[in-house]
């Protein structure tokens, strides 16, 4: 595939990469039932990152192989490829979330949820591999990407199973909640870092920065975005699903005696409107709120040393560098004459927000 | 990251008042007089928060665009 050595707008890198994940589908699978369901992975990515795009201007299995494709000094033909093996990636472990969530996206809709499994795992354990098996890069690099997907992988369902564990719990544990969210987030931003870096011939311990930095990125990002919902969505779906997020589980660690009384009134607040409301104000003054954000500031900190380890450099840093900084300098695009990327028609790009859109369109 | 020298901090960051407007004044000096030994990372992460802002005020900067 022909890529222009200009840098890209997000619109069309998103067309590249869907095109690249469709070409898969096609390449791989025969006209039938299966390849229609798989199909729904691709429209899956199309309709999140099409609303990222047009809402805040990036998407991380997007933006990361590009950029870091670009500050790494790696061949910019393959960021697509390493893109569309991102998107599979992405598309496959929210499909897992989203099951245990109970969440149903468009695109699944009348789709059994066994069916759903049968997709999820595929874009994981197939369409990622074949795509980076298909690399021009020597066996060694190929080997060395395939390994990191099955580490990266099994992370994330750590994660993900500390997060169902979590669900409800009465004294839930800061550092196993940021656990959760580094499985969950962190490893799969990491993934798509060190793809990139490693398809760039970085050597080990610059492969082991950019992960770095995607890990730090991802974990603040998720961080961030959990303070957000519990902050300002009028209806917190963390708190009526019982989640326990880092702001929760500072306050629990912290309430003492109050901690019964709080535990009941979490109970409440997963139907109860009123009760969410004395949740965000209890955790307000207690300082729970602030401790979460000082967290997520400790790794946008860390992300930061990791570039510098990393020797990232442009173009792509100074993109790369914006995903760390105030959600008011966050604008992703490469092109600023791109509609998409104008300050007047995407304020304030942010990775949290960036994430809350993923959850939003869930809906 | 250690989370027990972070919660001692916000541990006096919710009770004192005083040590509120020390931190929102001088927030690095204000925690050097607390003994708290913070890394090279959290006194980073200490120095980027704008302790200036009310916990509502840095919820909502935190999820500006959201």
């Amino acid at each position: 595939m022909d890529v222009p050595s200009s840098p890209l707008t997000l619109e069309a890198r998103l067309s590249l990469v869907l095109a690249a994940m469709q070409a898969t589908l096609d390449a791989n699978l025969s006209v039938g039932p299966y390849r229609e369901l798989s199909a729904r992975l691709v429209t899956g990515v199309a309709r999140q990152a099409g609303s990222a795009a047009e809402r805040l201007g990036w998407m991380p299995f997007i933006n990361l192989p590009f950029d870091v494709t670009a500050a790494a000094g790696g061949n910019p033909a393959l960021a697509v490829p390493l893109s569309a093996a991102s998107a599979f990636v992405f598309s496959g472990l929210d499909v897992i979330d989203d099951i245990a969530d109970g969440d149903c996206q468009p695109q699944w809709e009348g789709v059994p949820q066994a069916q759903q499994t049968l997709a999820g795992i595929s874009a994981m354990v197939s369409f990622p591999q074949l795509l980076i098996a298909s690399l021009p890069l020597p066996p060694a690099q190929i080997a060395a990407m395939l390994a990191l997907l099955a580490r990266r992988m099994l992370q994330a369902g750590a994660g993900q199973q500390l997060d169902l564990a979590l669900v409800g719990a009465e004294q839930p544990d800061p550092d196993t909640v940021v656990a959760s969210v580094a499985g969950k987030s962190g490893e799969q931003l990491a993934l798509y870092c060190e793809w990139a870096a490693l398809a760039a011939g970085a050597g080990t311990e610059t492969v082991a920065a950019w992960g770095d930095y995607g890990r730090a990125l991802g974990i603040a990002a998720q961080i961030q975005s959990d303070m957000s919902e519990l902050c300002h969505d009028a209806w917190c779906r963390d708190l009526a699903s019982g989640n326990r997020t880092l702001p929760i589980a500072y306050h629990l660690q912290k309430a003492g005696p109050a901690r019964i009384g709080f535990l009941a009134l979490l109970a409440q607040a997963r139907t109860d409107l009123e009760a969410q409301r004395v949740v965000r104000r209890t955790l307000f003054d207690s300082g729970a709120i602030r401790m979460a954000a000082l967290v997520a500031q400790l790794y946008v900190e860390r992300g930061r040393r990791a570039l510098q380890r990393a020797g990232a450099r442009e173009p792509g840093l100074s993109r790369l560098t914006a995903l760390l900084d105030g959600p008011d300098k966050k604008r992703m695009d490469p092109t600023p004459s791109n509609s998409l990327a104008t300050p007047a028609a995407t304020p304030g790009l942010t990775v949290e927000a960036a994430f809350n859109l993923q959850e939003r369109t869930k809906a | 990251m250690n989370h027990e020298t972070l919660g001692k901090l916000m541990d006096r960051w919710s009770s004192d008042a005083v040590f509120r407007a020390a931190v929102r004044s001088d927030p690095l000096g204000a925690i050097a007089n607390t003994g708290l030994q913070l890394s090279d990372e959290e006194m980073a992460a200490v120095q980027a928060v704008d302790w200036t802002l009310s916990d509502q005020e840095l919820a909502a900067r935190t999820s500006h665009a959201a």
